[in-house]
């Protein structure tokens, strides 16, 4: 290039920046020299701008344009060599600015077309969307629409400045639907320790939204747990803690089976009646974090019922009576008489008026000094011929009952158990649920004495009271109250007999909060014999664990564990039975992981009344065991496999009626 | 290239600063796409301010080399950045997709304008001339301009119009001179023009004496030269055109990154 072509009276100075060029040079013609105006239009019609020096114009056409031209300007002085004008056209720069501007022009109102009529829900181009939320979110969100969680959607353009300048809190509008059994914001809902200082969450922290229709919010990481937990670890076969010792066999069951003796021993002995694998009891077809057991009829009535409806409650016992007449004597026997043979007399003798009307007066005289003379006979044989019909002491309910102080001493029981006698051959049943509401809570008589007849009692006690031997009528032979020669009791109809377990309730409930030494030491001899596990009414203890707890009142007392309560479940914590059996199969997959234990001391767990004491008769399984199959390239291990993080979460009620209110989202 | 070096370590040591605080914020279950979206969003904003230094020459806000290499190095980072930002390469949502497709035009479009600049002024100084763009117009009239006095003195001088029936035909020299040809085949360094004029060339001898062949030497010469103009025309063109593009979209890139900014603050 010739560097003298740009020398400053040969070339103009370029400008790139200015935004014309000129019109000519457009269409590739030779361009004018003075150019287009900034204003776009044409700066070359003429060539210059002539000057008057003294009285003529002068050409002021620079040297670089050319210098002055030989005509020269007119005589009026305007430029001699004047041009039509040319069309100046823009420069790529402005074509550029112009795009530019245009570009963000249709943005901006394309924005605000769709912010203005298209504000919800449009299928077509969310422009306030970051993706379209999870499927499982989007029936609840359809009513409000996006304003279910962001409280500043389609409020107008000053919602949207002041949401800028305000910090929103997404989270409450989460619990509007989701509820858990503890706070929300904070982490596992402070449901893990009582008193432990939980770091504060938010839902956005693990779940996350507008990830697309088919996104999964509930799936989290390890990396999300490791953030908070002070034991952190790779993966479940790389790190993850020993399982605690005695897992998970850590509090003993409601109902005491050895597995040990019976699968060892028993089933052995009776090979017909016990069953050949765990399937035998346990339910495998509603196996799920705990593989139940069949109810007692199918697994247990085989050889147990009989065992329930062998063991009587005795209730009453006649002890040895006072001789008649002497101090302790109390009873009346023409009282008694009246009581119990009244009625007939009264009717026999309404009979003998109408007899002795029809009757001639020796006839009459005689019948009554025959009457006189019998009564007499049966005073002198009572007098001379005493014997007491039975030699047994009395029974340990009675003793609690009437709070007899030595049960066995007659001058103890003699007046109260008379006493009662006579009551109960005045008015039966009574006096008996009087002394028990007395004793217990209201009520309690109704549970304990259900299905005795007023009269089995009385007619017992009549006999009683004179001494005489009850002569009961037919038994029956499928259990409940009866009257036999000396006592009265109750014999469980079967397995869970109400009456039997309000009984041992009962008994249970007589020494908590009692502080009278002597009714506490009657009420434990009481309890002794009914809780026995061999002897006690039904035998119920045998198999039912006794539990200490605390009562609505905040007393300490003894429960039967009446139902099967399997270990506590814990809420964070999640296994399924049913898909390992589903994996290993039915027959013998539950030994892989429960495998007995011969020598563990399960029976002794039972002596104490502290569930929390207990010795399993199958070994602690270890997380070994799991990692065989839960590692890598095997099993899943993620932490959500087992854990739950939230604490019994669950929603709203109204939440449901919106679910089940609303159509489908694609309506 | 020190200088490249230079912005190549701190764009790689700025990004795995972003990406061990996004990876922290992350650890600690926080809002990690703030800290990469704020990462991308104030690069951007540092490329564009490349076209205001362009528009405030007089201010010594440093050299105009430096503000290139700063947006190419730049422009790469923020393609990474925009990565860590979104986990993914293409979204769901049509406004998303809007948004990403802008990003990755301008991303492409610029990658584009990076070989362009670094090629095609090495293909121009090849050439051995230079032409300054904004004056090609008046060459070419120029050029024209001697090319028609030419055909118009040989035909006073040798009364032979062949030349002058020539230039007029259609698609022949006129067609030619009258402004830039073959401008995608010079823009791909093609061969075609300098074929034309040769083809031209050999074609017209054959019926010109020798006073004439003078003549169409001169203006093959004349040619040639418009031929390698209209080579700088092409290159200069493009490398000034695609601007064009590049500059549009990334207005509207950063529009759609401001409403994506408003969208976030307000309902995050």
């Amino acid at each position: 290039m010739d560097e003298n072509e740009f020398a400053h009276d040969k070339s103009q100075y370029e400008r790139p920046n200015f935004p014309y060029r000129c019109g000519r040079g457009v269409l590739w013609q030779k361009p004018c020299y003075q150019g287009p105006n900034l204003d776009g239009s044409c700066g070359g019609v003429s060539e210059c701008t002539p000057a008057l020096k003294g009285s003529r114009w002068q050409c002021k056409r620079s040297k670089s344009a050319g210098g002055a031209c030989e005509d020269g300007p007119t005589p009026y002085g305007e430029c001699g060599l004047k041009r039509t004008p040319c069309a100046p056209k823009p420069t790529l720069r402005v074509y550029r600015g112009r795009l530019a501007l245009l570009v963000a022009i249709l943005i901006v109102a394309l924005i605000g077309f769709l912010q203005a009529f298209y504000p919800i829900n449009n299928r077509f181009f969310k422009s306030s969307d970051l993706n379209p939320i999870s499927k499982a979110h989007q029936k609840f969100a359809q009513e409000s629409g996006c304003t279910t969680c962001h409280a500043s959607h389609n409020k107008g353009p000053g919602a949207l400045v002041k949401a800028l300048v305000t910090k929103t809190d997404l989270s409450a509008n989460c619990v509007n639907c989701h509820t858990f059994a503890g706070p929300s914001s904070k982490a596992h809902n402070g449901g893990i320790k009582k008193d432990h200082d939980y770091q504060d969450t938010h839902c956005q922290m693990c779940h996350l939204e507008h990830k697309g229709e088919s996104f999964n919010t509930k799936v989290l990481t390890g990396k999300q747990c490791n953030f908070c937990h002070k034991t952190k670890f790779e993966s479940f076969s790389r790190g993850h803690p020993e399982f605690r010792e005695k897992f998970p066999y850590l509090k003993r069951n409601s109902i005491k089976f050895n597995h040990v003796s019976h699968f060892n021993k028993h089933f052995e002995k009776s090979k017909n009646k016990g069953p050949k694998t765990c399937t035998g009891c346990h339910n495998i077809t509603s196996a799920d974090r705990a593989v139940r057991s069949f109810g007692f009829d199918v697994v247990c009535a085989e050889c147990h019922a009989r065992q329930i409806i062998s063991k009587n409650l005795n209730l009453i016992t006649l002890p040895e009576m006072p001789l008649p007449e002497s101090e302790e004597d109390l009873i009346d026997r023409n009282e008694v008489f009246s009581f119990c043979a009244g009625p007939v007399m009264i009717e026999m003798d309404a009979n003998m008026d109408e007899l002795k009307k029809r009757m001639s007066g020796p006839e009459r005289k005689k019948m009554e000094a025959e009457r006189r003379k019998m009564e007499a006979e049966r005073k002198n044989t009572e007098m001379e011929e005493f014997e007491a019909v039975s030699t047994d002491s009395v029974t340990v309910i009675s003793a609690y009952l009437l709070n007899l102080k030595d049960k066995d001493s007659s001058e103890e029981y003699a007046t109260p158990i008379q006493e009662l006698i006579l009551e109960m051959a005045g008015n039966g049943t009574d006096r008996m649920a009087q002394l028990i509401e007395e004793h217990s809570a209201n009520g309690m008589a109704k549970k304990l004495l259900a299905g005795l007849h007023p009269e089995v009692l009385k007619r017992a006690a009549c006999a009683w009271a004179l001494n005489e031997e009850y002569e009961p009528p037919i038994q029956s032979e499928y259990g409940g109250w009866f009257a036999n020669l000396v006592s009265v009791g109750y014999t469980p109809f079967g397995h869970a007999d109400p009456v039997a377990k309000s009984w041992i309730e009962f008994a249970l409930a007589a020494t908590a909060g009692e502080e009278d030494q002597q009714k506490r030491e009657l009420a434990k001899a009481m309890q002794k014999e009914l809780v026995d596990p061999k002897d006690g009414v039904g035998s119920c203890i045998k198999c039912h664990a006794v539990t200490a707890k605390k009562s609505a009142k905040g007393k300490e007392q003894l429960f039967v564990e009446w139902e099967i309560t399997w270990p506590e479940l814990k809420p964070f914590v999640f296994y399924s039975h049913k898909n390992h059996i589903d994996m290993l199969g039915v027959d013998d997959s539950c030994q892989h992981c429960h495998v007995m234990d011969d020598k563990a001391k399960y029976k002794d767990s039972f002596e104490t009344e502290d569930p929390a004491e207990f010795v399993s008769n199958f070994r602690s399984i270890e997380r070994n065991q799991c990692v065989t199959c839960h590692s890598e390239n095997q099993v899943a291990q993620e932490c959500q496999l087992c854990h739950i993080y939230h604490l019994k979460p669950g929603f709203k009620k109204t939440m449901m009626t919106v679910a089940k209110t609303q159509p489908s989202i694609n309506n | 290239m020190t200088r490249l070096w230079g912005f190549g370590i701190a764009a790689g040591a700025f990004f795995f600063l972003i990406l061990v605080w996004t990876l922290k914020v992350d650890q600690s279950l926080g809002p990690s796409n703030f800290i990469s979206g704020w990462a991308v969003f104030g690069v951007l904003v540092a490329l564009v301010l490349f076209n205001g230094r362009k528009r405030l020459p007089f201010l010594p806000l440093a050299s105009a080399s430096w503000w290139f290499y700063f947006h190419i190095t730049g422009g790469f980072l923020v393609v990474f950045l925009f990565w860590l930002h979104t986990d993914i390469i293409w979204p769901n949502s049509l406004y998303n997709q809007a948004l990403v497709f802008m990003f990755y035009s301008v991303s492409i479009t610029g990658i584009i304008g990076l070989f362009i600049e670094k090629t095609y002024p090495k293909s121009l100084t090849q050439s051995g001339v230079e032409y300054i763009y904004e004056r090609i117009p008046e060459r070419i009239a120029e050029i024209r301009a001697e090319a028609e006095s030419l055909i118009e003195e040989c035909t006073e001088k040798t009364g032979s119009d062949t030349l002058a029936k020539h230039y007029l035909e259609q698609n022949s020299l006129y067609w030619f001179f009258i402004r830039p040809r073959f401008f995608f085949n010079h823009i791909f360094r093609g061969r075609a023009a300098k074929h034309w004029i040769k083809n031209q060339c050999s074609l017209l001898d054959r019926y010109l004496n020798d006073e004439e062949l003078a003549y169409s030497k001169k203006i093959f010469d004349l040619a040639n030269t418009k031929r390698i103009m209209d080579f700088h025309y092409s290159m200069q063109r493009v490398l000034k055109g695609w601007l064009l593009v590049h500059v549009p979209l990334s207005t509207g890139l950063m529009v759609l990154a401001l409403w994506h900014f408003v969208v976030v603050q307000v309902y995050l």
